[in-house]
């Protein structure tokens, strides 16, 4: 039903190529994920699959259909931007029937499918409102809702949380990992936030300035990035690089432990440092300890119940099975 | 908390404002004044303003001398005329600039613009050779048609900023939800611009109501709008001061009217920007 | 395609209209002046008479000069009848684009209108547009005033009394001027009174070479007499007044004296707009003593026929019929005498009724003593008096009048202005091919 496939797609605006020649291919009923630091060629890649940007060169087919040269409308595609872009003149109802109303569709069958639609999304009290008389959860929802009304192919979402406040984004990051589940629909999501793409993704698409780095689940991404780039920005906090001598004994260029997988203790342990800033979540505690000789901050992940002070002299030790090493071009060895 | 203003400061600015105000408005005010005066009173020195024989005589006597109907008339059709055509021509063009904008673009609405530096006399042989080929000399068509010409590059200007403001991601939506270019532009984009392309009506009819160059030169009889009307009125030996203010009352009274009636709507095309 | 299948229908429609029927719809493009407004109150008659309508354009003088020089160059048609002036009709008739008006009716009586206007009106011996009302310049003057002053206007004033005169009338404690003149920018206006003025010094504009003569000490005379006279005895900001302005003044009692248009005589003299009505006397323009010019011009708004109208028959009866004496006399019956048009023929002169108008006389008088073919003391190559009838002079005569006006205005001195302006012209005749 939602399988797509880019075949060495490129786009350039101008001379500049956003995208080098991209090969990726997305399951159907996949939730795919493409995440990466902002201006690497997300919303441009979306937006191919899209159609609302023609590829320089290359194919897109969708469900085995070369859908390169078609119009957005064609695809079968639902689009959910970041920016919700609702229809400011039109109630909620009129807002998520305009496609269907685009569709030629029966007025009951219109009515009967917004009022569902409403149902699922907790819209009913507000269809007669419009966009700006809304909180930015509301509109969210208004915006999926005008999506999943049309029983789209697939979904593509464009950064659709990053306008919302830190509680509501986990609750409707949890509303639409359960749409999926309940759709079972293609869906392609793109986001900055490794932690959504973690949470939230089948299939993860790390892509760097238009290439992609590497692609998996988020746990093979977790266990094993392909480089330094993908490790580093898979995992939060952040994996901490060692060079130089630790990493010679380790016989690579560099080394790479995450926080969690440092043990943090008084007594002792193979390198030693100063205690920084420490980072109390209640469950976790962050600590940032410095002068260890190894780098200027390593970053350990310890229980909640953990309490060493800022200035604390204290002992880590790596577990060593989990010690990932990078060659001088950042390829995992 | 709302910033608390000393009462002395709203004082002063009450005082700032009306004054800028009635700096603007007095000229007219002083037009309408004179308007029911006798042409004596008119040129009194010192200037009498409320305290005289207010007089209807220049009204009836400018009644009596021309046909203020056929001028109201010709006016309404000429600049309601040419602004329309005008929208009609100019929301699609907008369109383009502002959506699908290409490497010319801006070469395209500054050059737009500069037709509008150039001195409307330079052309007016041309203007009025073409006119008499094509038989449009004082005509309310051939009127329409330069007018809205004229006008064109700033209705295309304004358009085009006002469409600038709206979020390409709506239209976007409502591609992917399967509009069709007409209805994108229908169903979308029209109605968000509403405020805009009402203003750029507005804005469009008073330049046309008052436009005095074209609509002198290409008419005679037939055609001649309110401008005609005035200018009638206009005399460089003999004092006819307050027929001449009862003529331009007239002339400009229509307008006066509907700036007043929608004036909300011209503030809040104007102020436009906040659609999303 | 339509458009022209539209335009081909509308002009067969037209033809069709103009074949079939007799009587024709006139459009005349018109000054708004009394005279005008008052004979279109009464084209009633004419068309009673002939059957043809009147479709009338009446625009201010300067849009009216413009409008009326596009259609006629570009053969545009859309007048039957132009109002044009003095300045206007020698030009285009030679240019061969107004109809000759040479075979006028037997009872129109071409012989009766004034010498000097005919004179005016006609290029080459043929008349090129028939007068409607005509005009010089003359003094008016306060009787009260000058009585009180203990002096005496003379019917022909030098300008060396009108001097005296505004001395001794000048009192600037009843906020009274000694004498309103204008001074504002213009060809039509300032710059029409400076050259009358100039003449009556027995300076010129060019010599017989086209050669510009403001280097000349009789142009440094008058200009230097005017501007002393009116700082002296001038209203504040004279730079910037003309005919209406001064007539405001004068109407407001303001002015002792003030040189202008014989048609003012009926406005100061109108009781309902002024307030000096009863005392005011009349006297020729002046002229510096010994000098043969005196300062009045001539002026006339005439109807002439352009070359491209297609209804030049009717149009030359409405001509005929409004500048008859029998419109004279229409007008004597409905409106009274004093509201005829003026300055256009004889026989008004010698009709029993007007002779009574205060200012009948002195009018007749002042259009007499103007001969525009031969304005100046010293020999000119050009007709016209307070102007030079070629077509480059509304414009060099605007630009030296603004020059004249900043020295009205004291921001340069009449030497500065004078140069300025013999530059400006030798540039332009330079330019225009005369030398
Ligand atoms: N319409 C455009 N014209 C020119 N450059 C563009 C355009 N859209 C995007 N880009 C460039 O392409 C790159 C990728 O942009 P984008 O796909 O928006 O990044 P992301 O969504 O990952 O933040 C950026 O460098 C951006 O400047
Ligand atoms: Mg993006």
């Amino acid at each position: 039903m939602g399988r797509i496939v880019l075949d060495q797609i490129t786009k350039s605006f101008g001379s500049t190529q956003v995208i080098p020649p991209l090969d990726l291919t997305i399951e159907d009923g996949e939730f795919t994920v493409f995440v990466g630091p902002s201006g690497c060629g997300k919303s441009t890649l979306l937006r191919l699959i899209a159609g609302l940007e023609d590829v320089t060169s290359g194919q897109i087919s969708i469900d085995g259909q070369d859908a390169t040269q078609l119009a957005p409308a064609k695809r079968g595609l639902a689009m959910v931007f970041q920016s919700y872009a609702l229809y400011p003149h039109m109630t909620v109802r009129k807002n998520i029937a305009f496609p269907l109303r685009m569709a030629k569709m029966e007025q009951s069958e219109i009515d009967r499918r917004v009022t569902a639609a409403a149902d699922v999304l907790n819209l009913t009290d507000y269809l007669d409102r419009r966009p700006g008389q809304l909180s930015g959860g509301q509109r969210q929802r208004v915006a999926i809702g005008r999506a999943i009304v049309r029983e789209p192919s697939a979904f593509l979402f464009d950064e659709p949380l990053s306008n919302l406040d830190a509680a509501l984004r986990v609750g409707m990051r949890l509303e639409i990992s359960e749409l999926h589940e309940r759709l079972k629909t293609t869906m392609i999501y793109v986001t900055h936030d490794q932690v959504e793409a973690m949470t939230m993704a089948d299939k993860i698409v790390v892509l760097r300035a238009g290439h992609i780095e590497q692609v998996g689940s988020p746990l093979e991404l977790y266990k094993n990035p392909r480089n330094k780039f993908v490790a580093g920005f898979i995992g939060s906090p952040k994996m901490n690089f060692i060079e130089g001598e630790e990493a010679k004994r380790h016989n690579a260029h560099a080394i790479g432990v995450r926080p969690e997988h440092i043990e943090v203790s008084e007594s002792g342990g193979d390198w030693t440092g100063v205690v920084g800033v420490s980072e109390h979540l209640g469950s976790d505690t962050f600590f940032h300890i410095h002068d260890t000789g190894l780098a200027d901050t390593i970053t350990v992940r310890a229980g909640g119940e953990v309490g060493f002070r800022h200035g604390d002299r204290v002992h880590l030790t790596p577990r060593s099975d989990v010690i990932h090493k990078f060659d001088a071009q950042g390829l995992r060895l | 908390m709302a910033r608390s203003v000393s009462t002395r400061r709203k004082a002063l600015n009450t005082i700032i404002a009306w004054t800028i105000g009635l700096m603007i408005v007095f000229p007219i005010l002083w037009t309408i004044l004179t308007s029911f005066k006798t042409e004596a009173q008119a040129i009194n020195d010192p200037p009498l303003f409320f305290f005289f024989d207010w007089t209807l005589e220049n009204y009836s006597v400018v009644q009596e001398r021309s046909d203020y109907m056929r001028f109201l008339w010709n006016s309404i059709i000429i600049a309601g005329g040419s602004t329309l055509l005008g929208i009609l021509i100019a929301v699609p063009a907008a369109w383009s600039m502002a959506f699908v904008p290409s490497k010319r673009t801006k070469d395209i609405l500054l050059w737009m613009l500069s037709t509008k530096m150039l001195p409307a006399v330079g052309v007016l042989y041309p203007i009025y050779l073409l006119f008499i080929s094509l038989g449009l000399l004082d005509t309310r068509v051939g009127l329409v048609l330069v007018l809205m010409l004229i006008n064109l590059p700033i209705i295309v200007w304004m358009l085009y900023t006002y469409f600038k403001e709206i979020p390409t991601e709506i239209l976007e939506a409502a591609r992917m939800d399967g509009a069709t270019l007409k209805e994108e532009i229908l169903y979308v984009l029209t109605p968000m611009a509403i405020p805009g392309i009402a203003s750029t009506i507005l804005l469009n009819i008073i330049l046309a109501w008052n436009e005095a160059f074209w609509t002198l030169n290409l008419t005679a009889a037939q055609a001649a709008p309110l401008t005609a009307f005035i200018a009638s009125y206009s005399s460089p030996e003999g004092l006819f001061y307050a027929k001449l203010s009862a003529a331009s009352t007239m002339a400009i009274a229509p307008i006066l009217i509907l700036g007043w009636f929608s004036q909300k709507q011209l503030v809040r095309g104007l102020t436009f920007g906040a659609v999303k | 395609m339509k458009l022209k299948s539209v335009l081909c229908a509308a002009t067969a429609f037209g033809l069709m209209a103009a074949a079939s029927a007799q009587a024709e719809t006139l459009t005349i493009a018109t000054v708004n002046n009394g005279d005008m407004i008052r004979m279109q109150g009464l084209t009633e008659a004419f068309t009673a008479k002939t059957g043809h309508k009147v479709e009338w354009v009446t625009l201010e003088e300067n849009v009216l000069r413009q409008r009326v020089t596009t259609d006629i160059t570009t053969k545009g048609g859309a007048f039957d009848i132009m109002t044009i002036g003095m300045y206007e009709t020698p030009i285009w008739g030679k240019n061969g684009w107004l109809v000759p008006l040479n075979d006028m009716s037997e009872e129109y009586d071409v012989g009766d209108i004034l010498p000097a206007m005919a004179n005016g009106l006609s290029y080459d011996g043929t008349l090129y547009a028939a007068p409607f009302y005509g005009e010089s310049s003359m003094v008016m003057y306060r009787t009260d005033l000058m009585e009180k002053a203990g002096l005496e206007m003379p019917k022909d004033p030098t300008w060396q009394f009108i001097r005296e005169a505004a001395a001794a009338m000048d009192d600037p404690e009843q906020d009274i001027n000694g004498i309103c003149l204008r001074g504002k920018a213009g060809w039509g206006e300032g710059g029409a009174f400076i050259t009358v003025t100039a003449n009556s010094f027995g300076a010129r504009w060019f010599d017989e070479d086209w050669r510009p003569q403001f280097d000349q000490p009789e142009w440094k005379e008058a200009l230097t007499f005017y501007t002393s006279l009116m700082n002296d005895y001038g209203p504040a900001g004279y730079a910037t007044n003309g005919f209406n302005e001064n007539l405001s003044l004068f109407q407001q009692g303001k002015c002792g004296m003030w040189i202008d248009a014989t048609v003012a005589a009926s406005f100061v003299t109108n009781p309902e707009d002024s307030t000096v009505a009863d005392h005011v006397g009349f006297a020729l323009a002046p002229n510096s003593e010994g000098v043969s010019k005196r300062s009045n011009w001539l002026w006339a708004w005439a109807l002439a026929i352009p070359a491209g109208t297609q209804k030049a028959d009717a149009a030359k009866q409405f001509i005929e019929w409004a500048t008859s004496k029998e419109y004279i006399e229409l007008v004597a019956e409905k409106e009274g005498w004093a509201n005829v048009p003026p300055g256009a023929r004889t026989s008004l002169y010698e009709t029993a009724e007007y002779q009574e108008v205060p200012f009948a006389a002195m009018t007749l008088e002042s259009i007499n003593a103007a001969d525009p073919t031969n304005p100046t003391v010293k020999p000119v190559p050009y007709v016209g008096i307070q102007f030079v009838a070629i077509p480059e002079f509304a414009g060099i005569a605007t630009e030296v009048s603004q020059e004249f006006s900043a020295a009205y205005a004291g921001q340069q001195t009449v030497d500065e202005a004078l140069a300025k302006a013999q530059a400006i012209v030798n540039d332009a005749m330079e330019a225009a091919g005369y030398r």
